[in-house]
């Protein structure tokens, strides 16, 4: 329930469908945030300690962990993005800005945790490799969206571009993934597959770093989005119920 | 050639602080964002009933 209809107050019928859904989102975050550290504890005492690497190794279940995360919430905004397209329905554009927003958060954990990763395995914080410049046009691309669509006055106008704008933002997701089949001079590992000849910082995948991966990658791509979106959705919802009451309220002074 | 294990625990401590920063600033903006948006609800609410 959006704030706009918290104001003027409502009849009492339409709170407990509002409680239950608030009890469930609740229950959902707890579940999440212990989910998340049974993942890390995974990652900090179940899986092996990689030979050649050291511990820092293990910062690489929440580095990829984190761009499923990242890959599952900016689908969510072209879902919705071709969803407020089809129907109009604004609840599409706030799923698409929800998606973008979470998007982005995952995509920075993703980025920052490689960046360490990177400097006593490559020997460097950031170098100009295919992948790593990929994925920082990905974040710029979503960064763009947040920026660009605050630029624009009208709600429909504002939408409708989000919308476009989301959807094409997704080629540089896909980028990102497949960068290291087409650019074979790229130094960063590939998990699943062949790496390519160059790589530098590739690990033995043993069932343990696998079920570690498997079980980590799971819990960044359903639950931490899933918790993410909807919180950011209320958020969405009261700034535009707010929005919306200010407008009445002003409205209702002029007469 | 040198077989021994590199102490890079101190990146990994590193790249988790990193992550709780990320993720605790984000989730704090949107309490904060969620929390500024109540105080303007109730204040709006207050001018209605004056």
């Amino acid at each position: 329930m959006s704030a706009v209809q918290n104001f003027p107050l409502q009849p009492a019928e339409i709170v407990p469908a509002n409680v239950t859904r608030t009890r469930i989102l609740i229950g959902i975050t707890i579940l999440t945030v212990i989910l998340v550290a049974l993942g890390l504890l995974m990652a900090l005492t179940y899986a092996p300690t990689e030979a050649a690497q050291g511990d820092v190794q293990r910062i690489f279940y929440i580095h990829l962990s984190a761009f499923a995360g990242a890959f599952i919430a900016f689908s969510v905004t072209v879902v919705g993005g071709i969803a407020y397209l089809r129907t109009r329905k604004a609840k599409w554009d706030t799923l698409a800005l929800a998606g973008v927003e979470v998007g982005m958060a995952l995509a920075l954990i993703n980025l920052v945790t490689g960046m360490i990763w990177a400097r006593p395995i490559w020997n460097t914080w950031w170098t100009w490799d295919p992948r790593l410049t990929a994925d920082a046009i990905m974040i710029l691309t979503y960064a763009a969206y947040l920026m660009l669509r605050n630029g624009v006055e009208n709600p429909e106008q504002r939408r409708r571009f989000a919308s476009v704008y989301g959807i094409l933002a997704m080629t540089t997701v896909i980028a990102v993934l497949v960068i290291t089949r087409i650019r074979p001079d790229t130094i960063h590992p590939v998990v699943i597959g062949p790496s390519p000849q160059n790589t530098q910082g590739g690990f033995e995948m043993t069932q343990r770093i696998g079920s570690t991966i498997g079980i980590n990658s799971t819990i960044w791509s359903i639950f931490v989005p899933l918790t993410l979106i909807w919180w950011r959705i209320r958020l969405e919802n009261l700034t535009e119920g707010v929005r919306a009451a200010k407008m009445r309220l002003l409205a209702g002074q002029e007469h | 050639m040198d077989n021994t294990t590199p102490d890079t625990v101190a990146y990994l401590y590193l790249g988790l602080a990193a992550v709780a920063l990320i993720a605790i600033g984000y989730i704090g903006s949107i309490i904060a964002r969620y929390r500024s948006l109540q105080k303007d609800l109730e204040v709006m609410e207050q001018l209605r009933d004056e």
